[in-house]
């Protein structure tokens, strides 16, 4: 087993994995609110894809300043994963705030029963 | 002080909008006068900026503009492709002319049309927030901030959507919408973690010259392609756009088709320049191609079976994406051959043409059914009729949107349809006699319409006397007038402003 | 520009000035034509009602007007086995919307994967 490959894909692969458990809830469940859940797993796991791919070997993250080398971590991919952070906490609330006036004027929140648009 | 208003154009487009957008919540503390002469104000500002820039592309040539200052220096230490560009050419300057025509139209037909709402304050924020995310999509040279500009676009739509929030389908809409515009950017962000992660940069000139087809290129093209599509409206991903389009209001619904259509202009980008030739054309040509003719024939046949007048119309907005896709998919198909010269770049220019033709007279029938809903209240097909006795304006502006839709001469919907089926016949004669089949089949859906409700006796139960109030008039005259401008001098505009955006698209 | 290219913008025959001009010219055609016609119509209240085959309109106002959905009756019914499945397909639900999309990104990946 080659132990190193599989260290330094594990990012990799917990990516793989969160993107399908957020997949699969928001393709099999009928809550809204587990709906949203997992469109909050599938955005941690944008982010996660993200920040991993920045790394390169040897060289440290760049918050130090007196550090022992200056090989150190471009931070573009880390800019990019604040601003998605960010913009998946405002999607978020504009969600759950309509969730809220759905269960006042349907009285459920159930992706069968909210489906007077139909056709 | 030396400024060069021209040169900072580009930043000045997107600025008007979101200064206003948070200036008017103070405005309305003060006034409520004040913020409507802010709303007219700012878009006036924002049209100003954009002349200035279409008149230089036109007349100068395209040019990028760094955000920070300083000129675009390719490579050195501080080069300037690590910080964030907007690229300001035939693609941008059509996009943002689309844009401001469609939004001036919709906010004079607002002025009355939300008379009777509360919170209009939010409207208005609302509305500068979506007129700058769409610019936003068309302006940028970067990928990311595409994504950032998608998001600002999808969350002000979606709450625009939900405006009437004492109507319980439109915050069901707006619901359906918002979920489907957040996966597609959670999808969108994981193709560009895999061409970040391959050449390390994200704009897109210097992508466009280190892309290669890896296997990760074509997943991350494939991604790209099917969410933009979905932003569009194209068949199999267009569920959301009959809902959505129907429960907006009047006036929101006419800039939506505009910031649908953005989501089809940063298609054409990242497949002709950011792609170009690097993947085989010829298939992904086909499968564009594959996906117009599926819009234009299943969006045309479930607008037949429909009974509320908005619906209908967002299923035919769905039929007329695909003769964008079709046109500009059979240029995409010949790209580098030599059959490019011949019937490709025609084939493009229609596909092109018709979007702006499109966002006219769409936006146009959209505010005239608008009009119907807020005269009578009714929503369904059955229960209209007889509303040309009284409503005689609406009932001429409806008749311009009908045959404009349905590619009658003269009117400009048949000068960019004619360009499309004689260059798609050359490629295969069957798209084409698809694409006619479904023009005849628009022409029966908008005659059913305007049998439906402006023909027939004088019913004794929605029979009101005048027309609608003045300023939704002015805003549907608008609209009018464009369309019957590009209907009377359609070379003119395709050789100005059409070509300029095609050759942009790196299409020789 | 090729030469081509140059044909098909219509510029020629298909140039809507031309086209207008044709129509002002029928325009015209017809009013004098309509001025042929008899002067001595007096418009009475009976004049303008709707016909019905005989039947008088205020038995069932409702039946004056054909509208909405009962137009194109005949086109959808025949063509009963292409509409059933495609507007059942429209179901409404979020779920739904969302199998379309993944399906297509499979789809569409494995097309250009072989092609």
């Amino acid at each position: 087993m080659n132990w190193e490959a599989i260290l330094m894909t594990m990012p990799y692969m917990t990516v793989v994995i969160l993107f399908m458990i957020g997949l699969f809830t928001v393709l099999f469940k009928k809550n809204l609110i587990k709906i949203i859940m997992g469109i909050a797993i599938m955005q941690n796991a944008a982010n996660l894809f993200l920040v991993s791919l920045a790394y390169r070997r040897g060289e440290h993250a760049p918050v130090f300043t007196s550090a022992e080398s200056t090989e150190m971590v471009m931070p573009t991919a880390h800019a990019l994963t604040l601003t998605s952070i960010v913009i998946g906490l405002a999607t978020t609330a504009l969600l759950l705030s309509f969730v809220i006036m759905i269960k006042k004027h349907y009285g459920s929140i159930n992706t069968d029963d909210v489906r007077r648009c139909k056709e | 002080m030396n400024i060069d208003i021209v040169q900072h154009s580009p930043a000045l487009i997107l600025a008007v909008p979101l200064l206003f957008a948070f200036l008017t919540p103070l405005v309305d503390r003060i006034s409520e006068k004040g913020r409507d002469a802010l709303f007219f104000l700012g878009l006036i500002i924002m049209a100003f900026f954009v002349a200035i820039m279409a008149y230089e592309v036109y007349t100068v040539g395209e040019w990028s503009y760094v955000f920070g200052g300083g000129t675009v220096t390719p490579t050195g230490a501080d080069s300037s492709f690590f910080r964030i560009l907007f690229v300001a050419d035939g693609v941008s300057a059509m996009a943002s002319i689309t844009l401001t025509i469609s939004a001036i139209g919709a906010a004079i037909y607002s002025y009355t049309f939300m008379k009777d709402e509360t919170g209009l304050n939010k409207f208005n924020t609302l509305f500068f927030l979506m007129v700058a995310g769409v610019n936003g999509m068309v302006l940028t040279g970067d990928l990311f901030n595409l994504f950032v500009w998608f998001e600002v676009a999808s969350v002000s739509s979606a709450a625009l959507i939900a405006f009437k929030t004492y109507e319980g389908k439109a915050v069901e809409a707006a619901l359906k919408y918002m979920i489907i515009s957040v996966i597609g950017g959670l999808f969108f962000l994981l193709s560009i973690g895999f061409l970040y992660g391959q050449y390390g940069v994200l704009n897109y000139q210097l992508l466009a010259e280190n892309i290669t087809g890896t296997n990760l290129d074509k997943i991350a093209l494939t991604i790209l392609v099917v969410v933009l599509a979905l932003k569009a409206g194209a068949v199999p991903l267009h569920f959301i756009i009959p809902d959505a389009y129907s429960m907006a209001p009047g006036s929101v619904t006419a800039v939506l088709v505009v910031a649908s259509q953005a989501g089809l202009w940063v298609l054409f980008r990242v497949v002709f320049t950011l792609y170009g030739v690097a993947v085989n054309t010829l298939t992904i040509g086909w499968i564009v191609i594959v996906l117009g003719i599926l819009s234009m024939f299943i969006g045309v046949t479930m607008a037949l079976v429909q009974k509320t007048v908005k619906r209908l119309m967002a299923y035919h907005a769905i039929s007329q994406t695909g003769y964008m896709l079709l046109g500009v998919g059979v240029g995409l198909a010949v790209l580098g051959k030599p059959e490019m010269g011949l019937y490709g770049r025609t084939a493009m220019e229609g596909g092109v043409f018709h979007i702006i033709n499109h966002a006219m007279y769409k936006g146009l029938l959209f505010l005239t059914a608008g009009a119907i809903i807020f005269k009578t209240g009714i929503r369904k097909l059955d229960d209209l009729g007889g509303l040309g006795h009284s409503m005689k304006w609406t009932m001429g502006f409806f008749i311009i949107g009908a045959l404009a839709i349905a590619g009658i001469p003269p009117f400009n919907g048949f000068a960019s349809k004619l360009m499309i089926y004689k260059s798609v016949y050359r490629f295969n004669p069957l798209l084409s006699i698809i694409a006619m089949v479904v023009s005849i089949l628009t022409l029966a859906s908008f005659v059913k319409v305007f049998h439906s409700i402006f023909m027939g006796p004088k019913d004794e139960d929605i029979y009101d006397t005048g027309d609608v109030p003045k300023p939704m008039l002015a805003g549907m005259t608008i609209l009018a007038a464009f369309v019957i401008l590009f209907s009377l001098f359609p070379g003119a505009v395709v050789s100005n402003i059409v070509e300029p955006a095609v050759e942009a698209l790196g299409v020789i | 520009m090729s030469a081509l290219a140059y044909q098909l913008v219509p510029v020629s025959g298909w140039n809507p000035l031309v086209l207008i001009l044709l129509a002002l010219i029928v325009g015209v055609l017809v009013y004098m034509i309509y001025r042929l016609g008899n002067h001595s119509y007096k418009e009475t209240k009976y004049k303008r009602e709707p016909f019905l085959s005989g039947n008088s309109p205020a038995d069932d106002p409702d039946s004056l007007h054909i509208g909405g959905s009962n137009l194109y009756w005949g086109f959808t019914r025949a063509l009963k086995r292409y509409f059933e499945p495609l507007v059942r397909g429209h179901t409404g639900l979020l779920n739904d919307y969302l199998y379309w999309f993944v399906i297509t990104v499979v789809v569409i990946m494995v097309v250009l994967y072989f092609v």
